[in-house]
């Protein structure tokens, strides 16, 4: 962790921000609410030319040369420009972290990846680290001082969580938390946004994200299972730090309820970064919170009670 | 009595005509194929050599006697007899000396039996022309053997044994019913260790407490058994028969000899503490007894939670007191004894589960431990026996068991911890006899009901109704409004994935290793105490006069622990009643003007008989008892400082010298170690396989005593191949000696490539004392690789 | 090449004891108790050659959570032998149509979510930047590159 301030500190926190192709090019609004935390935050993203990051489920599956071909790519850009990489999504997080692993483990596979990029004048050092957004959250700034420049504590919200597969597994990528029983979002919820914890059974299990195109059903069954659970012990919030997860909540939770009429309420899902934006003070319509399928009570976010002393 | 080093030995240059060499024909063992009369001729030129003579039967009673008469006659120093193995006949040559009133070191044997007659049984003159040069070896190496003194200790008639749990009360109470003095440490406040907390054991279903009750109360009476309880041992130093442990024992607080158990003081203490003796599910005062049946049977303040051990802070436990018997003066204790054995028998730590995130024991009430289940069902337990769940305190209906939690499994410990499923299927009939209408299930891998009366006991605990599913966990989950406790499994007899909820779920957990203690004893990677041979020595240490029992050697139930303690306290007693041993006289001694206290030669050691001053300044010191002479240390001093008694560098040298004198291009040079690849050739030789006879084997007792430059010498002295043999990995007679030798594989390449010798003219080999075929073998196979050499080197010049 | 590897392969899955951890771990078996990875184990186990690869749709149901290999107390490291084995698939052209489309997603736009006008459009309203794209030249290249066949540990 003291490497991490070291280098923000050099660097100024400057990152290089990996977007990744879910918020970009799907799901903007959740870039919006992160441009205006990073800002609130003096944290300052650079722009660099990604890709996909790839992704970890299919084209892992397709193949791995090109996966971890295209992820040193990426780490390469950043070490371009000396600075650590930053991801909004659990997917990009695993790819880059996990390829940077075994990329710095086993020098045969790295120069092979070298060999490649060198065509394209690129080179891979293993310089630049990888972070979740999450960590400059929990690691770097802290949540004291997030407590301190929330103005607008959402009290009102029963938040349930759900941390996401890749941002915790596998362990051969040393993540940084306990993937078992992770507490920084709970933490996040309870210290920061000053909202309740909704616990229920099934918080650890895999929303279905990964299985969406290849089987829905399946997907859909696993999102309905989380969803009753969490309408059930009345949670009105679902917390999310991953786009992937959330993209699965959102239309799934419309979709579920085409399919059963009186099933599901709907729970409105937030990503990690939005809620944080409104309760330093950010205004629903700016980080386009009105592109939620699952509407969100403009309500309970808006309160204007100001922060007790 | 403190073992001083004897004075280094220093390697004498010149020669004298002391040696008597006795050549053996054995009857047509060996006359048979080698011509014994031409040998005698052929050393006629060593100056070394006062007297020759061939013997027919020399190990016979007139052979014997032949050679004890060419002694006083011609007044020899030293002997060398050339017949069959040493590994046969040594301790009769010794006795030959020592009959002679010479040193028993003095001898030499030149194995021309198993090693040369028996292998070449047709190749008669080059065999004759191989038992020459042995012979020869055998003399070079004679002219260098030094006389060793005896070394007889005496043995201090007191044991000690470390670790009060059912091991170590059985291990005292045998000894003292011996007849010796033991002296028993406990680190808990009370001996018992787990059988005390535990409530029924299996299969019998007595319970637990009331037959270690009787064990422990004797413990604590006898009168040859000095009980320090709430003590650890500090320090201990020394060797076989003369041990110095230092043992400190922390304040209790309370005079035991004064406690009478009335309890008024727990009555008026204010203060709660959560009882670790009921599995943390109750509470206790800070004035406490851990539980009825202790032994002492006194109270003891737990002064971490105390008020503050002062009138001023509290005291009211000093007022409650009729006897007087609370001190808050009390302070730590030392004690010091001279022991001669020691049994370790500290037993092992459960499992903490709350290593298994996923598990969730530590966030859920409901999951528990199998031992704070056994707590929470014991009458004297905190709910008086009742079975209830800790979330409500209500009667559960549904229970599950889970078993192998921490064992069989790579990621914590990967071995099995032997009594973890007998524990659950125990516990799980004690619900069903007490509380029929409980359903309950076991969740296992594999049920191991392997000892007596164990299966019986399983199939009984099917008809009474128990579940047993075959699947392995995932993870348990607790509903956060009921409490209730999901086990996610699949059932892999039907591939159905279940996830079935349950009002209380106990994990049956492993063994981890003990803590160490300040011994120096090996461990494996977890923590269990090794023993000397897991199949013939199963209750020795490496160290003599150390012995373990019980879960301090690996996990194990109650029976199997009481068979080892009373294995190890017959052991120990042995040691005691003979008062006094034989160190053997085969150690290693560091020249101190040459060792610069690099402290690698203590790295070496097994037996932890090296100390190596930290502060790289004083030179090491060997301790001659604790030193079972493999020389692994020897042969990887950068300074050469170490000396092998009789198995000196200069020694093997000469030996590689003279088995290289003639045609080295064309011979393997073998090392062989003493207890297995040496065993294995003579096995060779006893069974009669024939190998080329272009082999000469060079006898260490381990194979770590191979220093590289041997290996290099030989390539200097022109040796067409070389091989380094030894004990199987994991076998070695010396624990760690082959894993060395090994680790040096690298360097001798280095040197070889370095020096345009061709990679296959070296050879590491394993085999054990019953390989005979193999060492033929690849024997055989390095000697066509060495006469290959020879043709290229004729071919070259 | 291909023997050696499913040797491998086998070798690693031997371990095996059957325990079910990983099958009850899976989030897709929780809901669709037809895909058991542990009968798929146990088949690759007991198949001879690689050709058993071709009937195993089961495969691409497997999302990469990880949660079977960080639990298995035998070490089988079941997902990344999962993933070679549907490396290996995919070269034999055995891939299902989802992952095809996404490959030729990521071949033509390089992301696997095209930066369709109407998102280009909201990011504006939004006020976020326009976001450097990566050459296309450059990642043709190392697609080509990466795809020729290697099969490494």
């Amino acid at each position: 962790m003291n490497d991490l301030t070291e280098n923000s500190r050099r660097n100024n926190m400057r990152y290089a921000l990996f977007v990744g192709c879910t918020v970009a090019y799907k799901l903007p609004h959740l870039e919006a609410a992160t441009r205006y935390v990073m800002d609130s935050l003096g944290i300052y993203p650079v722009d660099l030319p990604f890709s996909c990051c790839p992704d970890p489920n299919g084209i892992h599956s397709y193949s791995s040369e090109l996966w971890y071909t295209l992820a040193a790519r990426n780490l390469a850009i950043a070490e371009e420009q000396t600075l650590d990489i930053v991801t909004l999504c659990n997917g990009c997080y695993a790819t880059l972290k996990h390829c940077r692993e075994l990329l710095n483990k086993d020098s045969g596979l790295q120069k092979r990846i070298n060999d490649r990029l060198k065509s394209v004048g690129r080179h891979y050092t293993g310089q630049s680290r990888v972070l979740h957004f999450y960590q400059l959250l929990y690691e770097q700034v802290g949540y004291d001082r997030l407590q301190q420049l929330v103005v607008k504590p959402l009290h009102d919200l029963r938040i349930a969580v759900h941390y996401g597969c890749h941002s915790l597994r596998p362990k051969q990528m040393n993540p940084p938390e306990n993937s078992e029983h992770p507490q920084w979002l709970w933490q996040f919820v309870d210290q920061v946004l000053g909202a309740k914890t909704v616990h229920y059974l099934d918080e650890s299990q895999c929303c279905g994200a990964g299985l969406r195109e290849m089987d829905q059903d399946t997907a859909l069954a696993l999102t309905r299972r989380k969803i009753e659970q969490i309408e059930e012990m009345d949670a009105n919030a679902l917390l999310v730090p991953c786009p992937s997860c959330y993209l699965q909540f959102d239309i799934g939770q419309r979709l579920l309820r085409r399919l059963d009429n009186n099933g599901i309420t709907g729970t409105a899902v937030f990503y990690q970064t939005e809620l944080l934006a409104i309760a330093m003070g950010a205004k629903p319509e700016s980080i386009g919170m009105q592109f939620h399928m699952i509407k969100p009570d403009l309500n309970l976010l808006q309160r204007q009670k100001a922060k007790s002393a | 009595m403190a073992l001083d080093s004897p004075a280094p030995i220093r390697e004498e240059s010149t020669v004298k005509p002391e040696i008597g060499v006795f050549l053996c024909k054995c009857g047509k063992n060996i006359g048979g194929s080698v011509d014994v009369d031409s040998l005698a001729r052929a050393i006629e030129d060593l100056p070394s050599v006062k007297h020759i003579q061939v013997n027919t039967y020399t190990c016979s009673e007139p052979g014997q006697a032949e050679i004890e008469t060419a002694i006083a006659e011609h007044k020899l120093e030293k002997i060398v007899i050339a017949a069959c193995s040493p590994r046969l006949h040594s301790p009769t040559w010794q006795e030959l000396l020592r009959r002679s009133q010479l040193n028993p070191a003095m001898v030499e044997v030149a194995n021309i039996r198993e090693q040369c007659s028996w292998v070449h049984l047709h190749a008669h003159k080059e065999g004759t022309q191989k038992a020459l040069e042995l012979v020869r070896m055998a003399v070079a190496r004679a002219e260098l053997l030094q006389p060793v003194a005896e070394l007889k200790v005496p043995v201090t008639q007191r044991a000690l044994v470390v670790g009060g749990g059912v091991a170590g009360i059985q291990a005292a109470l045998d000894l003292a019913d011996d007849g010796y003095e033991t002296v028993l440490v406990e680190k808990s406040p009370t001996i018992g260790g787990i059988m005390a907390l535990i409530d029924k054991t299996f299969p019998t279903m007595d319970c637990s407490i009331c037959i270690l009750g009787p064990k422990m109360a004797d413990a604590g009476k006898h009168k040859n058994i000095k009980l320090i309880a709430n003590a650890e041992v500090s320090s201990i130093s020394g060797y076989v028969g003369n041990f110095e442990v230092n043992i400190r024992q922390k304040a209790r607080y309370v005079d035991e000899t004064l406690c009478t158990a009335c309890n008024d003081c727990v009555e008026v203490c204010p203060v709660d503490v959560v009882d670790e003796w009921s599995g943390n599910l109750g509470w206790r005062k800070a004035i406490y007894i851990p539980y009825p049946q202790s032994v002492p049977a006194s109270y003891i303040i737990d002064e971490k939670n105390c008020l503050g051990l002062s009138p001023l802070a509290c005291g009211k436990c000093i007022d409650a007191c009729d006897k007087k018997a609370i001190i808050y003066e009390d302070r730590d204790r030392d004690y010091t004894y001279k022991v001669g054995a020691v049994i370790v028998a500290v037993g092992f730590k459960p499992f903490d589960a709350g290593r298994i995130p996923e598990y969730g024991y530590n966030r859920f009430d409901n999951v528990l431990t199998t031992l704070e289940f056994e707590r929470l069902i014991n009458a004297a337990g905190p709910t008086q026996g009742e079975l209830v769940r800790p979330s409500d305190f209500k009667a559960p209906e549904r229970v599950a068991f889970v078993n192998c939690v921490g064992s069989r499994d790579v990621r914590f410990n990967p071995y099995c911890s032997n009594f973890c499923c007998m524990e659950s299927i125990k516990n799980a009939l004690l619900i069903k006899e007490h509380w029929p209408d409980v359903a309950v299930t076991i969740f296992y891998i594999d049920i191991r009901a392997f000892g007596k009366g164990f299966e019986e006991l399983y199939r009984r605990s099917r008809e009474e109704g128990i579940r047993y599913v075959r699947g392995r966990p995932s993870r348990i989950l607790q509903d956060p409004r009921s409490n209730n406790i999901k086990v996610m499994v699949e059932d892999t007899r039907s591939d159905t994935v279940l996830a079935d909820e349950y009002d209380m779920v106990v994990l049956s957990v492993g063994a981890d290793g003990p803590e160490a203690l300040p011994l120096p004893l090996a461990r494996t990677p977890e923590g269990f105490y090794i023993e000397a041979h897991p199949k013939l020595k199963p209750v020795d240490s490496p160290s003599d006069g150390v012995f373990i029992a019980g879960g301090a050697e690996a996990p194990k139930d109650i029976r199997e622990t009481v068979t080892q303690a009373s294995a190890a306290a017959g052991r120990a007693a042995g040691l005691l009643l003979r008062r006094e041993v034989q160190i053997e006289p085969l150690f290693a001694v560091v020249d101190t003007e040459s060792c610069n206290a690099c402290g690698i030669c203590a790295t070496r050691c097994p037996y932890q008989a090296i100390s190596a001053g930290k502060d790289k300044k004083t030179p090491a010191r060997v301790n001659p008892a604790l030193c079972k002479g493999c020389g692994t240390c020897a042969a990887d001093c950068p300074q050469d400082s170490i000396i092998m008694t009789n198995f000196t560098d200069t020694m093997i040298l000469r030996q590689i010298d003279v088995a290289l004198q003639d045609n080295p291009a064309e011979k393997v040079l073998i090392f062989a170690c003493n207890w297995c690849s040496y065993a294995g050739a003579d096995l060779a030789g006893t069974s009669r396989i024939q190998y080329p006879t272009n082999t000469r084997i060079v006898r260490t007792m381990c194979s770590g005593r191979v220093d590289p430059d041997f290996v290099k010498h030989a390539y200097n002295q022109g040796a067409g191949a070389v091989m380094l043999t030894g004990c199987r990995p994991q076998d070695c007679h010396y624990i760690s000696g082959n894993d060395f030798a090994l680790k040096r594989e690298k360097k001798i390449r280095r040197w070889m490539l370095k020096n345009g010798i061709a990679d296959e003219r070296f050879l590491i080999a394993w085999m054990s004392a019953a390989e005979g075929k193999k060492f033929a073998d690849t024997v055989g196979r390095m000697s066509k690789i060495a006469r290959q050499v020879k043709k290229a080197a004729e071919r070259a010049a | 090449m291909e023997e050696l590897e499913f040797k491998e392969i086998k070798r690693l899955l031997n371990v095996c004891y059957q325990c079910g951890t990983c099958v009850s771990s899976c989030a897709g078996g929780l809901v669709n108790p037809e895909k058991n990875i542990r009968k798929l184990i146990q088949n690759l186990i007991d198949s001879a050659d690689i050709s058993e690869l071709k009937n195993s749709d089961l495969l691409w149901l497997c999302t990469s959570c990880y949660q079977c290999e960080d639990r298995c107390p035998e070490g089988v490291p079941l997902t990344t032998l999962l993933i070679r084995l549907k490396n290996m698939a995919a070269d034999r052209g055995l891939i299902p149509a989802s992952v095809q489309k996404e490959i030729d997603t990521l071949g033509t736009q390089s992301f696997t979510f095209p930066p369709a006008k109407s998102i280009i459009a909201r990011r504006k309203r939004l006020g976020l930047p326009d976001l450097p794209r990566p050459a296309k030249t450059e990642m043709d290249t190392l697609i080509k590159l990466a795809r020729t066949p290697v099969f490494k540990a």
